[in-house]
Order: C-alpha cells, then sequence, then structure tokens
C-alpha cells in the first residue's frame, strides 16, 4: 500500500514538469503564472512570425533527417560486423561504438570543434551532420543489434542455400526481418539530433543556428514565453513520432500473427 | 557419336552486379572498417588530438595545466562541487529509483507496469532543454511549487529553489533518472521472485523478507545504476548551466568558458583530460565490481 502510495507520488513528480509546460504556451501573461489567467494562442504566433525559430526548426529537421540516414546506415554497418563476423579485439570494438554515449558531450563537442575548425566544417550542415552521428551511432548500434540477435539465422542460410548472394539475402532477408528494430534506431538517431546542443553550440555559426541553439541563447539570456509554446512543440512531436512508430510496429504484429 | 552437350555460357552482362561483387573476397570486412573508420577519425583522432594541448605548448612537454589546476583554489572548489553534485544526485537517483523499479518487477498489474514505464521513458525521449525549462518554471522565486507552499501555509517566504544547488540536483535527478530504473530494473528481473515467498513462508515478515533477501540481491544493479548515473553526472553540462548560480560551477562549465569566453585551449584540454580519466577509472571499476563490461551491459 505504501509502496503504492509512493510510487504514485513519484510518478506525479516526473510527469509533472511536462504537464506544467503544455497549459503555459496557452496562456496570455507574458509571465510564467500558473494557472494561466487567461488563455490564447499569442506565444504560437510569436513562434511563428520569428524568422529564427521557424528557420531554426527547419535546419534541425533538415539536420536531424540526414543523421538519421546516416547513422542507420553506419549503425547497422557495425551490428552486422558485431553478428556476423569474428575477428580479434571484438569486444574493444564494441565498446568504441558505444563510446560516444558515455563520454561526456561536452568533451566530444570540444575536440570535433578543435578538429573541424581548420577544415571549414563549422558552421556547416555537413560538419553538423558528421558530428551528430557519431552521437547517434550508439543508440542505432545497440537497438539493431540487439534485433539481429533476435532473428532466425536459418533464414538467412537458407536463402544463400538457394543461391543468393550475402547482399542480396541482407537485403531481401535479413533486413525486412530487422526492420522493427532499423526503424526505432533511426527514430531514436533523429530525436538525438534534434535534440543536439552541446555539440552543436561549439560548431553551428550564423548561418547553421539550430533551433535548440534559439532555445539555448533564449533560456541563458531572457527566458519569453514563446519557449513554452517551442517547447510544446517538441513534446507534441516527440510524442507523437512515438505513437507512430508504436502503432507500426503493432500492426505489423497482428498482420504477422494473421498468417501464422 | 556420342553428343556433346554445350555448357550454358553465361555472358558477363548477365550475372547480376551482386554476384559479382560476391566474387570479390573480404568484401565483407567493410563493414567493420567503415564504422571503425568513421569513430576512429571523428572519436579517438579528434579527441587524441585535443588533448595533446594539455601535455604540450610551444615550449614542448608541460604539466604547467595540471599543476595549475590542482593548485589553484578556484579550480579544486570546482572539481568539489562537481563531485558534491554529481554524488547527491546519484543518490537521490537512486533513492527515488528504486521503490519504482520494485513495483516494476513485482506488480502484476500490467497497467501499473505501463504507466510506471511511460512515467520514466517518456520524459528521456522529450528535449532536455524542454524539460530544464520546465524545472525552471517550477523552481523560480514565483514559480508553480512556491505558489502552492505558499498557498498551503507550509511557508511564508519563497524558497530559493533555482540558481543553487537544490535546482541543479532536482533537475539532473530527474533527467537521469531513467538510467537508474533501467539499471536496477535489468537486475532485479532475474531476481527468483519465489525467494520472497519462500522467506515469508517460513515466516519472515515481509519487511524482514525484502530487507534480507530482496536488497542483498539487487546490489549488483545498486552499483552499477549508481556508476552509471555518477559518471554521467560529473560530465553534465546543460542542466547545470542553466540552473546553477556562480557557486554550482561544475568542470564542464569550465571547459566550455575556457573555450568560449578565455579561449585557454590549453587549461580547457588539461580540465577535459582531467574529466575523462575520471570517466574511465570509474568505468572500470563497474567492470572490476560487476565483471561485466558496464558500456556494452544492453548487448549482452
Amino acid at each position: 500500500m505504501w509502496l503504492r502510495i509512493t510510487v504514485g507520488l513519484i510518478i506525479i513528480v516526473l510527469i509533472s514538469p511536462i504537464l506544467v509546460v503544455i497549459p503555459m504556451s496557452f496562456s496570455s501573461s507574458s509571465f510564467f503564472e500558473f494557472p494561466p489567467p487567461g488563455y490564447s494562442l499569442k506565444w504560437y504566433a510569436s513562434f511563428f512570425n520569428n524568422q529564427e525559430w521557424v528557420i531554426g526548426l527547419l535546419r534541425s529537421l533538415f539536420v536531424a533527417l540526414f543523421t538519421s540516414i546516416l547513422a542507420t546506415i553506419l549503425g547497422i554497418m557495425a551490428s552486422l560486423t558485431v553478428t556476423r563476423l569474428n575477428f580479434w579485439g571484438k569486444k574493444l570494438f564494441m565498446t568504441l561504438m558505444v563510446a560516444p554515449m558515455i563520454i561526456p558531450v561536452i568533451i566530444t563537442g570540444v575536440a570535433l570543434y578543435h578538429s573541424f575548425a581548420p577544415l571549414n566544417l563549422t558552421n556547416s550542415f555537413i560538419g553538423l551532420i558528421l558530428a551528430h552521428s557519431v552521437l547517434a551511432i550508439p543508440v542505432v548500434f545497440v537497438t539493431v543489434t540487439a534485433s539481429l540477435k533476435g532473428m532466425d539465422r536459418n533464414l538467412e542460410w537458407a536463402a544463400l542455400g538457394l543461391g543468393s548472394t550475402p547482399i542480396g539475402a541482407f537485403f531481401k532477408v535479413t533486413l525486412p526481418l530487422i526492420r522493427p528494430g532499423v526503424l526505432s534506431g533511426a527514430l531514436f538517431a533523429f530525436i538525438i539530433s534534434l535534440d543536439e546542443v552541446v555539440v552543436t553550440m561549439f560548431l553551428a555559426g550564423s548561418k547553421t543556428k539550430t533551433l535548440p541553439i534559439a532555445m539555448w541563447e533564449n533560456l541563458r539570456i531572457q527566458v519569453d514565453p514563446t519557449m513554452a509554446a517551442v517547447s510544446t512543440i517538441l513534446i507534441v512531436l516527440t510524442i507523437s513520432l512515438f505513437v507512430s512508430q508504436e502503432l507500426v510496429s503493432a500492426r505489423k504484429a497482428r498482420l504477422k500473427r494473421k498468417f501464422q | 557419336m556420342i553428343e556433346v552437350k554445350k555448357e550454358p555460357r553465361i555472358l558477363a552482362q548477365q550475372v547480376s552486379f551482386s554476384h559479382r561483387l560476391a566474387r570479390i573476397s573480404g568484401l565483407q570486412w567493410l563493414l567493420l572498417i567503415i564504422p571503425l573508420g568513421y569513430i576512429m577519425i571523428l572519436m579517438v583522432f579528434s579527441m587524441a588530438d585535443f588533448f595533446k594541448l594539455s601535455l604540450f605548448n610551444e615550449d614542448g612537454f608541460t604539466l604547467e595545466y595540471f599543476r595549475h589546476i590542482f593548485s589553484t583554489d578556484i579550480y579544486l572548489k570546482v572539481l568539489w562541487v562537481t563531485l558534491k553534485i554529481a554524488l547527491l544526485v546519484t543518490f537521490f537517483s537512486l533513492i527515488v529509483a528504486y521503490p519504482l523499479a520494485y513495483m516494476l518487477v513485482r506488480t502484476t498489474s500490467k497497467l501499473w507496469k505501463k504507466i510506471i514505464l511511460a512515467s520514466v521513458l517518456i520524459p528521456f525521449w522529450i528535449s532536455l532543454l524542454v524539460r530544464t525549462f520546465a524545472w525552471s518554471i517550477l523552481l523560480r522565486k514565483n514559480g508553480v511549487i512556491n505558489m502552492i507552499l505558499m498557498e498551503m501555509g507550509i511557508i511564508d517566504q519563497p524558497l530559493e529553489l533555482i540558481y543553487n544547488t537544490t535546482g541543479v540536483v532536482i533537475a539532473m535527478t530527474h533527467i537521469l533518472l531513467p538510467y537508474m530504473v533501467l539499471s536496477l530494473y535489468s537486475v532485479m528481473e532475474g531476481i527468483d521472485q519465489k525467494l520472497l515467498l519462500a522467506a515469508q513462508s517460513m515466516g519472515a515478515r515481509p519487511w524482514k523478507a525484502f530487507t534480507q533477501v530482496f536488497l542483498p540481491l539487487s546490489i549488483p544493479g545498486v552499483l552499477s545504476g549508481s556508476l552509471l548515473v555518477f559518471v554521467m553526472g560529473i560530465g553534465y553540462f546543460i542542466t547545470p548551466a542553466l540552473l546553477g548560480g556562480s557557486k554550482t560551477t561544475m568542470i564542464s562549465m569550465l571547459i566550455e568558458s575556457n573555450i568560449n569566453t578565455t579561449l585557454n585551449w590549453h587549461l580547457a584540454s588539461a580540465l577535459a583530460l582531467v574529466l575523462f580519466m575520471a570517466t574511465l577509472i570509474l568505468l572500470f571499476i563497474a567492470l572490476l565490481l560487476t565483471g561485466k563490461n558496464p558500456v556494452l551491459k544492453e548487448l549482452e
């Protein structure tokens, strides 16, 4: 009984920060009053009328899309290496592939800034995509490796035995089987890039200022209530991405059961 | 006459591209080389190149920057604050995560399980800046928490909850909590729940069964979760930079200000190397304690 009450309270504390932001974004007040004295859409208007926010969001989506593609390809390659090839130092290879997840991002950020600056890769989208991919590879690697380990390898061998080439077998048999894992890995990579601040802070310039950087500057100097509107947009975007992914995989599972 | 059957000849064009590729031996090693090269160049080499600045300057090899860090009061204080905040965050996230993970393995209700997992994982994937911003609204002087407490008559004066250690610890605990919950959960899931029943059937009260059977068995999860949260805590940047005050400068903020404000790359590199070594040593301790590579836990 006590456990349930404690856990219930903890859950409320965990969720409440997010729930408080949403009504704030519809507030008519210029201060963060709670509950809001009246409701209006003026902070959303302020978001869409400000070039910096809107262009920042578009840039972020652009970088996130390409990061997601690059990190997914590299992550799948690394996962195949780990599950299909045998070589000395596999543990070390795996550690390197997940290292960006555990090394403090500030170190990665400064180190990349240090090596990108002489190459003219700062203030460029290519630089951002390359850097974000480093941070996104680990999560793709972990997700895809898990689904490769969970699949039935006999299917792949059957394809090879029937005369398929390894490459053909991968695209026609393996990839469709691990698609849910690949999709969620790609989604995680997308979200990591969409939310990246620390590395971007060093690498982005005036022409490549992404939404998180605009938010960061806003929070650092003078928080204006438009932040609540931006936050709500990001919360809705993230949750709807996850829900649509859930729906797709649930539908897949239903279809699978039907055919068996 | 014996009819000689002619071998069907396959023209080169008819062989598909993937078959021709398959003839080249050793092609599969590209799967290893491409991602490895990517991480090596962008991560390992660029970090090594950056760390070189901490040991070498125009005059050659020097330990001047490390001596400076470990002999200046301000820097020692920053190291101390970093450790203190990381320890507090680890402690509080353990206290909060333990009941959540315990309930997660003990409850038979699917609904509870879903609610707990959702409340831990949804905030985890929502933008870090959004979560930090949300805490700044909740914790500020005329913010939601102070207002509620004043309305209930618990306090007369608003509490100082932000721009100090309290604010940083609260928000960082919220942000790093999922790591602790998942570490605890993965160990607790492996504990045979029948052991608790056995203890109780032999006369142990539920509380005693918990402290003498379940708690000791969950220690590996406590250790690995605490080390993970501590490691992530000492390198944290965004939340302390936004919610902390002048007295809560952490090592990562010092690195950033040395790059962007004072432009002292050598000192920044030395500080980063200290942080990096601390991270490596802690991960090594985790490896020794649990016998498993802490970084590869999810893959085994």
